[in-house]
Parts: structure tokens; C-alpha cells; sequence
């Protein structure tokens, strides 16, 4: 028997997340002195003094031309994922995500297979995911930028089974388990991103966006269809409302960003996959003028699925009940970003580095638990 | 029979993070005066310093100092201070700050704090006939008389160029300042 007691806390997470854009928000303040009308002005005050300035590192300019400088973007917003764009500005960008996924764990405790296959028939024992990700951005103005992401997926997943006779294709659990493979078109979403709010410090960008169901639903394993997370999209629309705060302060560049993903419906078998959601932290510190190194916090939280598929049988593998997607992660990710290029007309080409590992899983499972992920990033933008 | 962990250091750990990056976040952003939009501006304003050519009478040649003026406080002006010493053109730059409307006409540049924008006209009587560049970030500063006025706008500085008041001025610009300006007048 699997007992699980797991209960989303999501009065905390809601609290630090408004605590958190409020502080940001407040923070990100012009100081503007405010003095008297008249002619005659007290000396400057302290806070205001060459000196003072002079405590804080402050970007040198002063090689560059004048037309370089009007290339110059006041909020270095490549170092970040979520910016909203110059008006008229294109950028896009191809992105190869990778995820590797090895063991069990329910709670936040590992669990062999061996005890998996007492509660189960079989029990999947790693699983890798690249996504070939292609995304164009438009800004058609200064506060508005539309964004398309285009996913393809190559899903593959190891299992063992209980009885060795029931492994596929002749590989059985001596073996290593029988593999299962899944590829093509993920969910292809479209999204706005609006700059609601943009000082020379900070830009606070809301964000809203639309799923498409165009990743198939339907892939089989023989004559029955593949567990839910070997599918290659939900099958249904979804929402995916976003709050973004990036702030910028020389040489960091910091992010704060709020996202959830609303299923809308059930699909066509039956069921529809639980709803998402994520905040997270990104700080970017700018090494020199090309390079940049971050650092990412980010807390997922996933629903479990609603519904089922009757063709699935959820006694049979973990993966293939419905209850069992529920979750929370803490990812720890570190990256690195290349850049060249002014922007503007001239253009901006940006190499980004990403890899990370959960430092805290805590899975209704048992569930496959992450074990890292990588992702590598070129975009160009004019 | 597995059994699952409550996971209590789990619930508490999204607040904690949460807690952490603002106070990260307060801290950096705090320094905003040091910004990366004030280190642009105060490269445009030497720039502006080494593309005019000032009249004689105003800026002889064998002159060895150009004096930027400073009205009105702000993080810009502020962090003008920092130019002082600089040599543009081959002459250095001193940097003042001017407390008194009847002495800004003593410098060869004059930039105007956001603060002042109640007072620009009385700023620019006191400049009259006195060939000072005026330089601002003030909105509206270039259209009411003022001779440069940097501006931000889609993440870029730009800069807004009244030439009537260049000329009034008798101030030369260079073709490079001409070029790129969005000339208002």
C-alpha cells in the first residue's frame, strides 16, 4: 500500500510571492530630489555627493562612441528570459532543453524498484527529455511584444517489470527494461508580454498567453497507448498568465517571476493534466561586457490529473495513474550568457548556458525524480 | 508499504527563498542612483562637451579649462561631479555647481537638474546672449529653449536638439551630435 500525505502549502507560497513583487516594486523607486522653487539652492546633499557615488561600481561609457551609445540598452534585458522589447524589434531564438530523470522517489524519499514493483506491475526507472525549442518574438511598440514558442519533443523512458516476461520487444528486465520512445510536436503556446510599468531600473511585465493543443495525445506502444507523460501535449487549450519584475542595477540584473498554467478542459481521452505553477528568482551578474553568470532559484508546484484514460490501466505503473503527478520541486540553476552586439540596428547575437539540479523534490509517487537539466540557447535579435 | 514524508522544511522553503531574493533585490536595487541609465547619460553629456565648438569670446583658445554648470540636484547631476578632471579637447574639465541663477552664465556648459522644470524659463533669461550650451533631462526642456535634452525611450537614451537655440547660442555642433539628434526646433 502507497500512502501519501502530501498537501500543498499554498497560503505560504502566495504570501512570499506578493511580499516578494511588493519589496521589488518599492524598491525599484526613482530617487528624485524634490527641492523648493527659487533661484537659490542649498549645496548638495551628502547622499548626492561625488564621493558617495563613487562607493557604488558604475559602467564606463565613456569609450564609446555616440552613436554606440544610442545603441546601448539602459536595462541589459538580454541577461533575463522575460523582457519586453523595442518597438519594431524581432528576436529569434532556438533552444535545446534537456532533462534526465533516473529513480523513484515518493515524498521526498527515494525508493528502488523493487519496492515500487510491490505496489505496481512495472515501475519506470529513468526517462530523458530534449525539447528543440524555436521562439520568435515581435514588438509591434515599445510596450507590447508577442512572443510564439514551438516545441519539439524526443521523450524516452526505461521501465522493469514485475514478472520478466513482461518486458517488449525482447528486452526484458534483466535487461535494463523494455525502452519506450515518443517524438514530434509539443504544445505550441503564443503569448503577450506587456511592460506595464518600465523606469530606467526596473520593467514590471504582464504576461498572458494561450496553449495550443498541437502536440498528438495519441502515441502508442504497440497496441496501447503510452502513459500520460509520454504524450506529447495535453490535448487541451491552456492558459498561462505571467508576472515578471526585472530590476537592474549595475553589474546585477535580477528577476522575479510568477507563472501558473491553467488546463482548460478535458481532452478527447478522458482526462486533463493538472494545473502549474512556478516562482522564481534569477540574478545575472554581468562579468564584462559580452559575459554575463547567473543564478536561479525557481519552486514548481504540479496538480495531479484530471480524469483518466480508460485505455490505461493505473494498477499497472505508477506512471499510468492519473493521482500520481502531483508534486513540488526546488530547482537550483546556473548560467552563463555570451553576447555581441549593440542591438538596434546592428543587431544582437546571445549564446545562454543552463543547467541545474532540484535541490528539494517532493513527489506524490512514487514519480520519476529529476535528476538535472541543461539547456542551451541562440538567439539573435534586430 | 513506502510511506511519505510531510515535508514541513519543504513548505516553509519557497518563503525563505522568497525572502532571501528581496532582501537581495532591495539591497542592489537600492543603488539605483549609480544606475546604468546615469552612466549613459553622463557619457552623452561628454560627448556633447567634445562635439560644440564655442565662440571665441566665450571659450578662447588658449584656454586650459571648460567649465560644466551644475542647477538643481539629481543622480544625473550628481554623478556629473565625477567628470571633473577629464580633458576634452585638450582642456580640462571643471565641474560647478551653482547655487545663484546670476552666476551660470560663468560656465560654457550648463546642465539643468529635472528639478528645475518650474524654472527653465527663468534659467534661460539669466542665460541670455551668454553662449552657454544647455544640456537637460527634463521633458519639454529643448522645446522650450534649451539647447540639448537627453531622453530615455524603448531601453536607449536619445537625445532632443533645439538648433535655434544652438544658434542664439553661437554654438558650432559637430556633425556627428547633428546627425543622430532628434532635432525638435
Amino acid at each position: 500500500m502507497i500512502r501519501s500525505g502530501l498537501r500543498p502549502s499554498f497560503g505560504t507560497t502566495l504570501a512570499s510571492g506578493v511580499f516578494f513583487f511588493l519589496a521589488l516594486a518599492a524598491s525599484a523607486q526613482p530617487t528624485t530630489a524634490t527641492q523648493p522653487e527659487g533661484v537659490t539652492r542649498a549645496p548638495p546633499p551628502p547622499e548626492h555627493s561625488a564621493e558617495h557615488q563613487q562607493q557604488v561600481p558604475e559602467e564606463d561609457f565613456s569609450k564609446l562612441t555616440l552613436a554606440q551609445l544610442m545603441e546601448v540598452e539602459i536595462v541589459p534585458t538580454q541577461l533575463v528570459d522575460t523582457h519586453a522589447h523595442a518597438r519594431g524589434e524581432v528576436m529569434i531564438s532556438y533552444r535545446l532543453m534537456t532533462m534526465a530523470m533516473k529513480g523513484n522517489r515518493v515524498g521526498t524519499s527515494r525508493v528502488e524498484a523493487d519496492e515500487v514493483l510491490r505496489a505496481f506491475a512495472m515501475s519506470p526507472t529513468e526517462m530523458s527529455m530534449y525539447m528543440h525549442m524555436l521562439e520568435l518574438m515581435y514588438a509591434p511598440v515599445d510596450s507590447v511584444t508577442f512572443m510564439a514558442m514551438v516545441p519539439y519533443k524526443m521523450l524516452s523512458m526505461k521501465h522493469v517489470a514485475r514478472d520478466p516476461q513482461v518486458g517488449m520487444e525482447g528486452h526484458s528486465a534483466e535487461e535494463g527494461g523494455f525502452p519506450e520512445r515518443t517524438t514530434g510536436l509539443g504544445d505550441v503556446t503564443v503569448m503577450g508580454l506587456y511592460a506595464a510599468r518600465t523606469s530606467p531600473w526596473s520593467q514590471l511585465v504582464l504576461q498572458g498567453g494561450v496553449s495550443f493543443p498541437t502536440g498528438s495525445v495519441d502515441e502508442m506502444l504497440g497496441d496501447r497507448r503510452q502513459e500520460y507523460m509520454m504524450q506529447l501535449g495535453s490535448g487541451s487549450f491552456g492558459l498561462v498568465p505571467a508576472l515578471a519584475f526585472v530590476g537592474q542595477a549595475h553589474p546585477w540584473t535580477m528577476e522575479a517571476r510568477a507563472q501558473a498554467t491553467f488546463r482548460l478542459g478535458m481532452n478527447r481521452h478522458g482526462y486533463r493534466l493538472g494545473n502549474e505553477y512556478s516562482v522564481s528568482a534569477l540574478g545575472a551578474y554581468k562579468l564584462s561586457r559580452q559575459v554575463a553568470a547567473s543564478i536561479k532559484a525557481e519552486g514548481r508546484w504540479f496538480d495531479g490529473i484530471n480524469g483518466a484514460d480508460p485505455t490505461l490501466d493505473a494498477a499497472m505503473e505508477p506512471t499510468m495513474n492519473p493521482s500520481l503527478y502531483r508534486g513540488k520541486r526546488v530547482d537550483l540553476g546556473f548560467g552563463l550568457t555570451l553576447h555581441e552586439g549593440a542591438g538596434g540596428s546592428k543587431g544582437r547575437v546571445s549564446l545562454g548556458l543552463e543547467a541545474g539540479l532540484p535541490v528539494l523534490q517532493q513527489l506524490e509517487g512514487p514519480q520519476l525524480e529529476v535528476d538535472w537539466y541543461g539547456a542551451v540557447t541562440v538567439s539573435f535579435a534586430r | 508499504m513506502i510511506r511519505l514524508s510531510t515535508g514541513r522544511t519543504c513548505r516553509s522553503l519557497p518563503a525563505l527563498l522568497a525572502l532571501w531574493a528581496s532582501t537581495a533585490a532591495l539591497d542592489c536595487l537600492a543603488q539605483g542612483k549609480a544606475s546604468r541609465e546615469v552612466a549613459l547619460k553622463k557619457a552623452f553629456v561628454l560627448h556633447f562637451l567634445s562635439l560644440v565648438d564655442w565662440p571665441e569670446d566665450k571659450l578662447p583658445r588658449e584656454s586650459a579649462e571648460l567649465v560644466l554648470g551644475m542647477y538643481g540636484f539629481d543622480p544625473l547631476g550628481a554623478a556629473l561631479h565625477g567628470l571633473t578632471g577629464k580633458v576634452v579637447r585638450g582642456r580640462r574639465l571643471v565641474v560647478r555647481h551653482f547655487t545663484n541663477l546670476e552666476e551660470v552664465s560663468q560656465c560654457h556648459a550648463l546642465f539643468v537638474s529635472p528639478s528645475e522644470q518650474k524654472t527653465l524659463r527663468a534659467v534661460f533669461d539669466a542665460l541670455a546672449d551668454s553662449s552657454v550650451l544647455t544640456v537637460s533631462d527634463t521633458a519639454g526642456f529643448a522645446e522650450q529653449g534649451g539647447v540639448l535634452n537627453l531622453r530615455s525611450g524603448q531601453n536607449h537614451v536619445r537625445y532632443e536638439l533645439n538648433r535655434e537655440a544652438a544658434r542664439r547660442a553661437r554654438l558650432t555642433l559637430g556633425p556627428e551630435l547633428l546627425r543622430l539628434a532628434r532635432v525638435v526646433r
